[in-house]
């Protein structure tokens, strides 16, 4: 049962790994991102290593392609229809996939075979959290700094994007700080 | 617990809130009141937060290996603070003169400032991500306050992005590191067999760095950043930026010297005024990080002051010469030739001369800019003679960071040529007098100018009152920090016990 899981979420993967590079339009390479890092998040669950699979998705799934599609939407079309890319990219680009998957799955199987005994201890997600904000030892203290930072960030952004036209100058539009 | 956190975070904590009243008390101003008002409520919150850090220094403490306390660092807190009035008291002379409507300026100016107090306290590399973060930001969104301006904007966007970058480059080193050794702390050592991962991360760390000090090969953003800015914010950022930026160098340095000097010393906190001798140069590792520390600082030393040779503006001219500062900072990184105990006395020094003086230079400054801070210098010729009190008090403050007596930056250049000298390095010393003299020239040309000429094209102001009083600080400061040196070279600098988890 684990197994057949664990080939079809596979399956996903690197379907969605080769769609996101074969689609011709940038908005559906995003979302077949999107689908590609979900199921590894999901391989990771499926392994027992539940924060790493939040990192997963709260990093790559979440913030990362989010970033991207709102790069792709903000900007101008060009996206919907991308060139091919040329022969000589496409071998280059097979070659150092196919040999850094087969480094990765050369040193797999070796650690496998002789059992890494630097395997750390399994921590669940709530350990990892105590763990890290723990009064003695934590990062208490520059976890609630970041108040502090998300505080100046909001004042920063604020000061940038507010419209100058009350100091008699012409007002900065969008399309004029693009 | 308790007491570590005082000592370590009540001055921060004392201008965060200061932070906060500026921001509260902003929409409740007309925005005439608002350059009135708000430098004076930042100034006294400044203030407070100075007596507290005299109040709490003491002895060296530290809050779970992740921040410190010690004399030097308080030190350092000390001149943060004091760039952080004097900058307050620049915006307050260019925003009021420009109608500048908003009083968020001041609020950011003093949360950079406690992103800056942050770094300076970090032992950690989270710590001090989380300062560096918070003085970044900051600092990005002073820089685009004339947003209007399109060098600002050019400058504004520029900086962020490239921030951006070498922000993520610090992180991927940090990762890095923390898979090397398994924890965050400066002092780390690798685990068995990991040292080349943990060489990896430190140098991905020590680049990011260099790019926040502005050191050559990473300065490509200083002069459009510095450029762009408001004038007293070019002073500020160049201020605090080398002071957070160096004495996070100087913390990792002198934590890697103190592990190769004595393995029972990895993990716990470094003292900033402590020295360390290594007894085997050749096998710690050390020499890597010299070499590319060293040759970062040729090259500023080189770029630096031949490019301020040819600048027309008084904002470039300062973004240049900020450049060759790194370069002078960083040749007191240089390691021995032979075995002898290694401090970083003189760049700490060093850093709080520069500082003070480059803040208040540009406060100083501000006055004699036109509309828009234009800033040319052939449209400074000639204002000191209508203001022979402000010209006084920038010629000493130049005069400080071009290195002549009597002022502390010519005790600083002083004790990083002399320093060189007794490692072994004569060639750098003399590449560093050279640099000097170049230097003189174009800080001087700048003097002359000043008292030169007829002083008629821009109409002058002059400072208010809150601007003459820093930059009088900053001018007693300066001369004092010559006349008695002792209180910061001569530290006594004792070990604190380690409590990193």
């Amino acid at each position: 049962m684990i197994d057949a899981l664990f080939y079809l979420l596979a399956g996903l993967t690197v379907i969605g790994a080769i769609a996101t590079v074969t689609v011709g339009n940038l908005l559906h390479a995003a979302i077949a991102f999107i689908g590609a890092l979900l199921s590894t998040a999901c391989l990771f669950l499926l392994m027992g290593n539940e924060f790493v699979a939040l990192m997963q998705i709260m990093v790559y799934a979440g913030g990362v392609v989010i970033f991207v599609v709102y790069t792709i939407l903000l900007t101008t079309r060009s996206g919907e229809n991308m060139p091919r890319p040329p022969l000589p990219a496409v071998v280059t680009a097979l070659v150092i996939s196919v040999l850094s998957g087969a480094v990765l799955a050369w040193r797999g199987a070796a650690a496998a075979a002789a059992g890494d005994p630097s395997m750390p201890e399994k921590l669940g997600l709530g350990d990892i959290g105590r763990r890290l904000l723990a009064i003695d030892g934590g990062f208490l203290v520059p976890f609630e700094l970041i108040s502090l930072l998300l505080l100046a960030a909001l004042v920063g952004a604020t000061s940038v994007a507010r419209n100058r036209a009350e100091h008699g100058d012409e007002p900065v539009t969008g399309e004029d700080a693009a | 617990m308790l007491s570590e956190l005082m000592a370590i975070l009540a001055p921060v904590t004392v201008l965060a809130l200061g932070a906060l009243v500026c921001l509260g008390a902003e929409p409740f101003l007309k925005d005439a009141r608002k350059h009135v008002v708000l430098p004076w409520v930042g100034t006294v919150f400044a203030v407070l937060a100075a007596l507290v850090q005299f109040g709490v220094a003491g002895d060296a403490v530290d809050l779970h290996g992740l921040y410190a306390a010690d004399g030097m660092r308080s030190w350092l807190s000390l001149t943060v603070i004091l760039c952080a009035v004097i900058g307050l008291s620049g915006l307050q002379q260019s925003l009021s003169r420009d109608a500048y409507p908003g009083g968020e300026p001041y609020a950011l100016t003093l949360l950079a400032a406690c992103g800056v107090m942050l770094m300076v306290a970090a032992s950690d590399y989270l710590g001090l991500f989380v300062g560096l973060e918070l003085a970044s930001i900051s600092i990005y969104s002073a820089v685009g306050l004339r947003r209007h301006r399109l060098e600002s904007g050019e400058a504004l966007l520029k900086y962020f992005v490239m921030g951006a970058v070498f922000s993520a480059v610090f992180m991927y080193g940090v990762a890095l590191s923390y898979g090397a050794s398994g924890s965050t702390a400066y002092s780390a050592v690798a685990l068995e067999g990991r040292d080349a991962l943990q060489y990896l991360g430190q140098t991905l760390i020590v680049v990011a760095l260099l790019f926040k000090v502005g050191a050559v090969p990473f300065h490509f953003w200083a002069p459009d950043a510095y450029t762009g800015a408001p004038v007293p914010v070019t002073g500020f950022m160049a201020a605090v930026v080398k002071i957070g930026g160096f004495t996070a160098l100087g913390a990792i340095w002198l934590s890697r010297l103190a592990v190769a000097s004595d393995g029972g010393l990895a993990g716990s906190v470094i003292p900033l005024g402590a020295h360390y001798t290594v007894e085997e140069m050749a096998s710690s590792g050390l020499e890597r990080g010299h070499h590319i520390l060293i040759a970062a600082a040729i090259l500023s030393l080189l770029v630096g002051n031949f490019s301020a040779l040819g600048q027309s503006t008084l904002r470039r001219l300062i973004a240049f010469s900020s450049i060759s500062h790194a370069g002078y900072m960083l040749l007191a990184f240089a390691l021995p030739g032979t075995v002898q105990p290694v401090a970083m006395t003189s760049l700490w020094f060093y850093l709080m001369a520069y500082a003070v003086a480059s803040a208040a230079t540009m406060t100083a400054a501000t006055a004699l800019c036109g509309r828009d801070d234009d800033d040319r210098l052939i449209d400074l010729h000639g204002a000191a003679r209508r203001h022979p009190m402000l010209g006084v008090a920038l010629s000493i403050l130049v005069a400080s960071m071009a290195g002549l007596p009597p002022t502390a930056g010519f005790l600083g250049k002083y004790l990083i040529f002399s320093e060189l000298v007794a490692k072994g390095h004569v060639i750098l010393a003399v590449l560093g007098m050279l640099m000097a003299v170049v230097g003189a020239v174009y800080y001087m040309r700048f003097v002359i100018g000043l008292w030169s000429g007829d002083g008629n094209r821009v109409p002058v102001r002059g400072l208010g009152g809150l601007a003459w009083a820093s930059v009088a600080v900053a001018v007693v400061v300066t001369v004092a920090l010559l006349a008695m040196p002792g209180v910061i070279i001569d530290m006594p600098a004792a070990p604190i016990a380690s409590t990193a988890p």
